[in-house]
């Protein structure tokens, strides 16, 4: 289905006229999932961070207690050689695989209802309201259950590192590394917001060299990495506070992100109100809770709210 | 028995997975150690790397106060789904092999060399612990590391 070349208003009316029949009804779901998905693998920090993979009912594991659905992925097992005289020989071992559970669970946007006649009201097509509601919905809960889980796990490896100080630079990072690389791990991925972000396009010349200072003053840090980490920004500063930067191993040795199916997309035309909503399954997890580490800086209040600076 | 969620291996984790369970692994003897399965006596849990008694019926129960010598260690227990299916728990029988396990009495202090025997001193599973005077000896310490122990077992028949 094609959008483009077509008015905001003329769609509208279009995608109104197409909910009277159920073909028409089937049509505007299937364009409405492939819209879905193809924008929110876009927006979610946790999709950047942790790739997700796509799983069918064929591969996950049942309870015997309920009915929902858990995937059981193996942890790498260690191993060692050992140095030992010629007529010697190493210790044995009877391999014990550890592994872990991530269970799915559903993410659903608000059921969403407009009248037809207001729905021609519109200036924009109804993708974006789709866009802006359903979408940013289920995306931020994917980012909000990822950082839960990462609390969870650094609380326990207690790789959280307090800083005093006000704003990041390449010396706070590499110490946040330090906590990562110790367990033979590298970073693979920097996550911090735009407040930081924006903390870290003023550092002084003296500090990154004059070319980067003059370019970044031009154009902004224009670069998708920093100190050859991939770097990802968020805007999501009730998920991610100001002065909160994240370090991840790369994805193989952090954790899974499975969707279940695809996202489902359900829409229905009850007399003349039209309703919609979406939905997806998934199950998200951090399996070495050792790849991946904090930093908390004493970021001052970063919402500007007029006065003296 | 209920099978439940191990909630340390369930999001969000709970436990390092990336480092070795310590409870029991065999270092020296996997070859050659036997191994057999013996039922549990009525209303018994043993997890992997405790202890069991064999009792005159041939059932394995958990260690009293006092030790004996026909106590054996448990290679695979009751935490897996196989020993719930066949009721019984395989057992290491009277080889001599080089464990090493994270399940021991940690009140104690140890040296390598000291006998060790196995009793319940009251810390809710049956682990080795340092024999006294008299008591059988079902291992020696080869070993002392940070929270883990490496003993070789012993033949029951010695006392302390």
């Amino acid at each position: 289905m094609n959008y483009e070349g077509l008015d905001a208003q003329t769609f509208n009316n279009m995608f109104i006229e197409r909910l009277d029949t159920v073909d028409g009804l089937q049509k505007t779901a299937a364009a409405g999932a492939a819209f879905v998905r193809s924008k929110i693998r876009e927006i979610g920090f946790a999709r950047r961070i942790m790739p997700p993979e796509s799983v069918t009912r064929a591969d996950c594991q049942r309870s015997t207690d309920h009915d929902t659905l858990v995937k059981v992925v193996d942890i790498e097992h260690d191993s060692k050689a050992m140095a030992v005289n010629f007529a010697s020989e190493a210790d044995e071992r009877y391999i014990q695989g550890k592994r872990y559970a991530i269970p799915f669970f559903k993410i659903e946007s608000e059921k969403f209802g407009k009248n037809e006649a207001e729905l021609l009201a519109y200036d924009y097509p109804v993708t974006k309201v789709i866009e802006e509601n359903s979408v940013k919905d289920i995306q931020r809960v994917e980012d909000e259950k990822w950082i839960e889980y990462s609390e969870a796990a650094v609380s326990i490896t207690g790789k959280r590192l307090v800083s005093g100080a006000t704003a990041v630079d390449r010396k706070e990072l590499t110490s946040l590394f330090k906590m990562i690389d110790f367990d033979e791990l590298d970073v693979g991925c920097i996550l911090m917001n735009t407040v930081d972000y924006d903390d870290w396009m003023i550092q002084p010349a003296t500090e990154i060299g004059s070319p980067l200072a003059s370019e970044i003053t031009t154009d902004g840090y224009k670069y998708k990495s920093i100190l050859n980490r991939k770097l990802v920004v968020t805007n999501k500063h009730s998920i991610i506070l100001p002065g909160e930067v994240w370090a991840y191993a790369p994805p193989a040795y952090l954790g899974n992100f499975f969707i279940l199916n695809d996202m489902k997309f359900w829409i229905k035309k009850e007399a003349d109100l039209v309703l919609w909503k979406s939905w997806e399954y998934i199950a998200e997890g951090i399996g070495n809770i050792k790849a991946l580490a904090k930093l908390e800086l004493n970021v001052p209040s970063p919402i500007p709210v007029g006065g003296t600076i | 028995m209920t099978v439940t969620i191990n909630d340390a291996r369930t999001v969000p984790v709970q436990e390092d997975l990336t480092t070795d369970d310590l409870r029991l692994q065999v270092l020296r003897g996997l070859e050659t150690m036997f191994r057999a399965d013996k039922p549990l006596a009525p209303a018994t849990e043993l997890l992997t790397g405790e202890w069991g008694v064999l009792n005159s019926d041939g059932q394995v129960e958990r260690p009293g106060a006092t030790p004996v010598a026909n106590t054996y260690p448990v290679f695979c227990g009751t935490e897996r789904y196989d020993v719930k299916a066949t009721g019984a728990v395989t057992l290491i029988l009277g080889s001599h092999v080089v464990l090493k396990t994270n399940q021991f009495d940690e009140t104690a202090d140890y040296e390598v060399g000291d006998a060790l025997t196995v009793k319940d001193y009251s810390a809710g599973e049956a682990h080795v612990t340092k024999a006294s005077s008299g008591e059988p000896v079902l291992g020696q310490v080869l070993e002392v590391g940070d929270g883990w122990l490496v003993f070789e077992t012993r033949r029951p028949g010695d006392l302390a």
